[in-house]
């Protein structure tokens, strides 16, 4: 039995109490204790090597696929652009995978290629992103996208129309059909639809209140809200 | 809420259950420990993400909500699925494999090993393995979202790394290195 430089045993850790500190449980104080016993003592950490591979193994054994099979989005009811990279890129979500590789202890490089490494870095510059708001979020990624190869009559770019109105239809609809929803007088689509599937409106001032109410009772429109501003 | 500021939020929150789709379909793989079990379960915590969504409480984790959404649907797919039998407790049960099933057991690799480990699970062990390994939740946050106590949560984890290092044992490298 191999001795602690404290002079505890190094059986004196269990490998519960190794598992903990290796999934970022424990608090910080024993934290610190428990990375100290484990890099002083080389029974501790091949014990500690061994559950961490052990981790791993599970981890490969069910993989992140991203992004998702199309036949699968379309069975949530989600359009094929919900695998854009830009749905990633604005989304706010705070990565509990990156929290736990914060919260674990340093990992020896050889278990690199395991972890998707330079997911969680991505995942990581995705929560620092969330400051910018919710505006962004909504519009961030939609100026770069190339127009739509047509266009509805009345939904030419005028860059002096400004969005006042937001509508959402049930998932899965055909942009076509979307865009034939929306083919009314006084109105203009601003761009395309967003990640989430939002799309853009200007409407007539005076015609706002009416369009909309319409739209709400068409049935396969989910939301159709008045909106002030959103920057373009 | 005026209506503007709600419909903004609900497209904010739909955005973010979107690009949250890839991480929750691998816990959902993990909690069931069957890829088209997942995608069903996957399928029905998203449309009740969708239809419950006012109930999230803004400024509290969505991830963590909609974890607890999958891990509550999957316990009401296991409830049906027990049909009148023997309760068994689980932090009583044997669960580990006896010498003359672990003589039968062959395995390709270590991975082919703890894939069969990952189905064969009893599946209170294998929530918490999804919850801890696959979603990266702390001990704290695995035991909130299953409504048990952390020393359950430890235990299941004992039992389960147990049950998997069994059968990787027998894998043609052996030991866990």
């Amino acid at each position: 039995m191999s001795m602690t430089p404290t002079g505890l045993p190094s059986t004196d850790m269990t490998d519960d109490q190794i598992a903990a500190w290796l999934h970022g449980s424990l608090e910080a104080q024993d934290a610190a204790h428990a990375e100290a016993m484990i890099a002083a003592d080389p029974v501790l950490a091949e014990r500690a090597s061994r559950l961490r591979r052990l981790d791993d193994l599970v981890r490969q054994s069910v993989p992140l696929e991203d992004p998702l099979p199309a036949e699968l989005l379309a069975r949530l009811g989600l359009p094929a652009f919900a695998n854009d990279p830009a749905t990633l890129a604005t989304a706010d979500i705070i990565d509990l995978a990156a929290r736990r590789a914060a919260r674990a202890p340093a990992r020896p490089t050889r278990f690199a290629a395991f972890t998707g490494g330079w997911r969680v870095a991505a995942q990581i510059a995705l929560v620092v992103g969330m400051g910018y708001g919710a505006m962004q979020i909504f519009t961030s990624h939609i100026p770069t996208q190339p127009e739509a190869a047509y266009r509805m009559l009345g939904s030419a770019p005028d860059a002096t129309a400004a969005t006042n109105a937001l509508v959402m239809f049930d998932p899965g609809i055909r942009p076509a059909d979307a865009r034939a929803l929306l083919g009314r007088p006084g109105v203009q689509v601003i761009g395309e639809p967003t990640s989430a599937g939002a799309w853009r409106l200007h409407i007539e001032p005076g015609r706002r209140a009416s369009v909309l109410a319409e739209l709400a009772a068409t049935p396969r429109v989910r939301l159709a809200e008045p909106i002030e501003g959103i920057p373009e | 809420m005026p209506a503007a500021e709600a419909a903004l939020a609900k497209v904010q929150i739909h955005s973010r259950l979107v690009a949250f789709l890839p991480r929750l379909r691998r816990f959902c793989h993990g909690l069931t420990g069957n890829a088209d079990l997942g995608d069903d379960l996957l399928q029905a915590t998203f449309e009740r993400a969708l239809s419950r969504i006012d109930q999230w409480q803004a400024g509290t984790n969505l991830e963590n909500w909609v974890y607890k959404l999958a891990s509550n649907l999957n316990i009401d797919r296991l409830r049906a699925l027990r049909v009148r039998g023997v309760v068994i407790d689980i932090e009583e049960a044997f669960d580990l494999a006896g010498e003359d099933e672990l003589a039968r057991m062959e395995f390709r690799s270590e991975l082919d090993a703890v894939n069969a480990a990952m189905v064969d699970l009893p599946p209170e062990l294998r929530q918490v393995i999804a919850a801890v390994v696959l979603a990266g939740q702390s001990y704290r946050e695995a035991a909130d979202m299953l409504d048990i106590p952390i020393g359950t949560v430890m235990s299941r984890l004992s039992r389960a790394r147990k049950f998997i290092e069994q059968r990787v044992n027998r894998a043609p490298s052996g030991m866990v290195q």
